[in-house]
């Protein structure tokens, strides 16, 4: 497949990856690029185990998560980075999640799910992103990474575990008692 | 979590709850260590559902170009950068060191040609004192010893006249 042809079918889904992340569209132009310049300069490590979809949804995800990192546009990543707002937020989700959540809170819950997920691997956050946000179910999960069934489904239940942990230590670490 | 629980789990967060067997909502009614940990997931289900994107997002037209643009900066960029990279500049470090080791190996070894060269041979022969034909050792006349003979040749000189 040409580079051209990779480029036009995929650029859709990676601006629609970036925005669902970063919610800025001149931030997604550039790191669309960055993601394509990428695709062009290793697709020689591409082995073919897993889709051209996941791969690229990959090197996407990790895009936008060194961008956040690089601007520190939501100062992102380290645990140190998550405010009290971030504790409280973590423990009244119910709430927010039940009654349809203002615009503020929205862009709040999102920052500080993009927080815990930082705290995941590579492969966890991919997984779980494709598996929540893309929507995508088991079975094509399988189909696109080339793991049977099951080891998606022991792969996804540990990152959701570790994610669980990761909000119950910031629950804990800036002493607020865990709901 | 139970095992029940967790291969089922997938399917419940999906919110396809038909998929699930009978035991699974039986377990749970059961297990409140379950059923917290469920509630607990789903919640964090719905978070990262809010990453999703209602809105599609196209880029800009000659998006292709670009990045071609891109690339083409990327490639002229990473001709230099290849003396930046650490496997590299490590193996730069590694050759300099040998070539110092190597210089400085050929210095110690060469130290005592260093000294005042030899004389060429035609300096040699010339500045070879005579040798005495007497008992063949050889004449060690200074400048001063010729003074002296000359001195003494024209004493003898003037004795005869």
């Amino acid at each position: 497949m040409a580079f051209r042809e990779v480029v036009e079918r995929y650029q859709a889904k990676v601006f629609s990856i970036i925005y669902g992340i970063l919610r800025n569209h001149n931030d997604a132009e550039d790191i669309a690029q960055q993601v394509f310049s990428k695709i062009y300069f290793s697709i020689k490590n591409f082995d073919f185990r897993s889709s051209l979809l996941t791969w690229i949804y990959k090197i996407t995800v990790n895009e936008c998560y060194d961008y956040l990192r690089k601007k520190r546009v939501r100062k992102l990543v380290y645990e140190s980075d998550f405010s009290e707002e971030d504790v409280q937020r973590m423990q009244n989700t119910d709430v927010a999640v039940a009654q349809e959540p203002a615009v503020d809170t929205q862009l709040a819950q999102r920052d500080l799910i993009l927080k815990l997920l930082a705290k995941l691997s590579t492969e966890d956050r991919s997984l779980l992103l494709l598996k929540e946000v893309e929507g995508h179910s088991v079975e094509e999960l399988s189909e696109m990474t080339g793991m049977n069934e099951n080891t998606i489904k022991v792969k996804l239940f540990r990152a959701r575990q570790k994610l669980l942990k990761v909000s119950q230590r910031l629950g804990r670490g800036t002493g607020h008692k865990k709901a | 979590m139970h095992q029940l629980i967790r291969d089922n789990l997938e399917e419940y967060l999906n919110g396809s709850r038909q998929n699930v067997p009978e035991q699974f909502h039986a377990h749970l009614a059961g297990c409140e260590g379950c059923a917290s940990e469920l509630r607990l997931l789903q919640k964090q289900a719905a978070m990262l559902g809010s990453l999703r994107s209602s809105e599609e997002a196209e880029p800009a037209p000659g998006f292709y170009a670009r990045v071609m643009d891109r690339i083409e900066q990327q490639g002229r960029d990473c001709m230099w950068s290849v003396f930046l990279e650490p496997r590299f500049g490590r193996r730069l470090a590694i050759a300099s060191a040998g070539l110092v080791l190597l210089l400085t190996t050929y210095l110690v070894t060469t130290e005592p040609s260093a000294r005042p060269l030899a004389p060429s041979a035609v300096a040699v022969s010339s500045q070879q004192p005579p040798i005495s034909e007497a008992d063949g050792s050889l004449a060690v006349d200074t400048f001063e010893q010729q003074q002296q003979r000359d001195a003494v040749l024209v004493d003898l000189a003037s004795f005869r006249q």
